[in-house]
C-alpha cells in the first residue's frame, strides 16, 4: 500500500482521481492518503510532482 | 432510506459552488458534496487566479462594482460578491531566461492613472469559494464536506451517488469535479476525447521577493534542454508572489526548476531575501474538451469537461447557468439532452465554438521546440510596448503578427530557428504534443 508524506503532499489531489482502482481519498487534514483498494501500481508515485508518494 | 435532492453537485470549486448557490437560490433541494475539509484552502497550483477584465472572455464582459465589491457578468446576467482581497493587474510580461521583458501593458504608467487600465485583477479563490459555500448554504443547500463521492450509479429516474458516508438519490447530478474528473472518466466520456499529457505544476508562495512588478502577471520561459515555464502572480491579500514551474515531462523534477530560477537564474537576486510560506502543486491529465458534457441525467461542468482549465470566470458563468438550465428541466420535466438546452448551446457557443484549446496549451510547448538560447534570441527581437491584454488563447497572435517584422533577420542570423517557428505556428497540437504523451501515458499506464 502506497505511503504519503503528509509534511511534502500538499493536497492538491491530483493523485486520487489519477488513481486507477480508486485507492485515493482526501484525508481529515485535507492530505491524500491510502485505503486497502491500494495494489500498488505506483501510477500515482510517479504523477505526484512534489514526491510525496513512496512504496 | 437514501436521502432524495433534485441536484447534487459534485465538487465546491468556483463551478460546483456556485451551481448549488444558483439551484438552492431557485429552492431546489441542493446537496454539495466536497472532499476537503476546508474549503479555502487551495492545495492546487492556480496561477491563473486571475479574472480577466475589459475584453470578452468567454462570451461576457465581466465588471467591476468597487463601490460594493462585486464582480458583474452583465451579458449573463448576475453578479457575485468579490469575497476576499484583490490586486489590480495592468499588464502582462513575458520574459526570457536572460531577464528580457516582453510587456503587453504599461504597468509603470497605469499605476499614475485616476482611471487606470486594468487588464485582469489577482483575487483570492479560497476567500471566493468559501463565500459562495457560505451562500449556498445559507440558501438551504445540504453541504457534506470532507466527503470523497466514490461512485455514481444510474436509476431508473435519476441518479444515486454514493460516498464514503452515504448513499444520496437524486435527479441531477451536476459533475463540478474538476481536473481528471471521475466522473467523466467513469461516466465514459474520456473515450472520446484525445490524451495529450500530463501537466505538473509545482508551487511556492513567497514573501520577501524584489523585482517582480505587483501590478502584473510575468511569466518566465526557459526552453531545452531544461524546459519551463514559470508563472508569477501577485498575492491578493498581502505583499508577496505565488510562483509556479509547469512541465509537460513527468520526469521532470519541479522543485530542483524552482531551485534552480530562484537561487542560479538571472532571477535569483530577486528571491535573495525570499521566504516560502505556502506551496502548492497539480497532477492534471490534458485531454481534448467535451462537446456534450450531458449523459444520464449528469451535467459536466468547468475544468471537468474542458483541457486544463476553464478559468474562474468561465466556471461561475457555467455554474450559474447549469443551475438555471436544471431549474427548467425539472419544471419542463425533460431530463432528456433537449431539457438541458439553455446550458448545451452556452457551452457550445461560448467554449467550444469560440475557444481553441489548442491556443492554450500551446503557451507550454515553446519550452520543448526551442532551446533556452533560442528563447533569449527570439524574444529579444521583441522591443515595443504592446497593449495591455492578458488571454492566454491570443498571446501568441499578438507576438505573431510582429513575424513578418523580424523574421528576415533572424533567417539570415539564426536560420535553425525558422523551423521551429513554422512548427510552433502551424503544427497541430497532437504532432506538437506526441512524444510528450508517450511519455505521460507511460507514466500514467493509460
Amino acid at each position: 500500500m502506497v505511503k504519503v508524506d503528509a509534511a511534502v503532499c500538499t493536497g492538491c489531489g491530483g493523485c486520487i482521481n489519477i488513481c486507477p482502482v480508486y485507492a485515493l481519498l482526501l484525508s481529515k487534514e485535507d492530505k491524500a492518503m491510502a485505503n486497502n483498494n491500494c495494489n500498488d501500481c505506483k501510477i500515482c508515485v510517479r504523477a505526484c510532482p512534489v514526491n510525496a508518494l513512496s512504496l | 432510506m437514501a436521502k432524495q435532492y433534485d441536484v447534487i453537485v459534485v465538487g465546491a470549486g468556483p463551478a460546483g459552488a456556485m451551481a448549488a448557490k444558483t439551484a438552492g437560490e431557485n429552492g431546489l433541494k441542493v446537496a454539495l458534496i466536497e472532499r476537503k475539509q476546508h474549503i479555502g484552502n487551495i492545495g492546487r497550483s492556480c496561477c491563473m487566479m486571475l479574472l480577466v477584465v475589459n475584453e470578452y472572455y468567454f462570451g461576457d464582459r465581466m465588471g467591476l462594482n468597487l463601490r460594493d465589491g462585486r464582480l458583474n457578468f452583465p451579458v449573463n446576467g448576475f453578479s457575485v460578491k468579490l469575497y476576499g482581497g484583490y490586486k489590480d493587474l495592468y499588464a502582462y510580461h513575458i520574459y526570457s531566461p536572460n531577464g528580457h521583458r516582453v510587456s503587453l501593458g504599461n504597468a509603470d504608467h497605469e499605476r499614475t492613472q485616476q482611471n487606470p487600465y486594468r487588464i485582469a485583477l489577482v483575487h483570492d479563490k479560497g476567500a471566493l469559494v468559501e463565500g459562495l459555500v457560505n451562500e449556498a448554504v445559507q440558501a438551504g443547500v445540504d453541504l457534506y464536506s470532507g466527503t470523497n463521492a466514490t461512485d455514481i450509479r444510474k436509476k431508473k429516474n435519476g441518479v444515486s451517488v454514493i460516498t464514503d458516508k452515504d448513499t444520496l438519490n437524486t435527479t441531477f447530478v451536476i459533475a463540478a469535479d474538476g481536473n481528471n474528473s471521475r466522473i467523466a472518466a467513469n461516466m465514459g466520456f474520456n473515450s472520446s476525447r484525445e490524451f495529450l499529457g500530463l501537466f505538473s505544476v509545482y508551487g511556492q508562495t513567497f514573501t520577501g521577493v524584489k523585482g517582480f512588478d505587483p501590478n502584473a502577471f510575468s511569466q518566465i520561459i526557459y526552453g531545452m534542454p531544461d524546459p519551463a515555464f514559470i508563472g508569477i502572480s501577485p498575492l491578493a491579500s498581502q505583499d508577496g508572489f505565488h510562483v509556479v514551474a509547469i512541465g509537460l515531462d513527468p520526469g521532470l523534477d519541479l522543485k530542483k526548476t524552482m531551485k534552480r530560477v530562484t537561487t542560479k537564474s538571472a532571477f535569483a537576486p530577486w528571491f535573495k531575501d525570499a521566504k516560502v510560506i505556502a506551496e502548492t502543486a497539480a497532477a492534471e491529465c490534458l485531454y481534448t474538451p467535451i462537446h456534450n458534457p450531458y449523459r444520464d441525467n449528469v451535467l459536466l461542468i468547468g475544468d471537468a469537461c474542458w483541457t486544463q482549465e476553464a478559468e474562474n470566470t468561465g466556471c461561475l458563468m457555467g455554474g450559474w447557468r447549469a443551475a438555471h438550465s436544471i431549474t427548467e428541466a425539472l419544471l419542463e420535466g425533460n431530463t432528456s439532452t433537449e431539457g438541458l438546452r439553455s446550458y448545451l448551446d452556452w457551452w457550445k457557443r461560448s467554449y467550444c465554438d469560440s475557444y481553441n484549446y489548442a491556443s492554450y496549451i500551446k503557451n507550454f510547448i515553446l519550452s520543448y521546440i526551442m532551446t533556452t538560447d533560442d528563447i533569449d534570441y527570439f524574444l529579444g527581437h521583441f522591443k515595443k510596448q504592446f497593449p495591455g491584454k492578458l488571454n492566454a488563447y491570443t498571446t501568441f497572435d499578438v507576438l505573431g503578427a510582429e513575424l513578418p517584422q523580424v523574421l528576415p533577420k533572424m533567417a539570415v542570423e539564426r536560420p535553425t530557428i525558422i523551423p521551429k517557428i513554422l512548427a510552433f505556428n502551424m503544427a497541430p497540437v497532437n504532432v506538437l504534443f506526441a512524444e510528450l504523451a508517450k511519455a505521460a501515458k507511460a507514466v500514467l499506464a493509460h
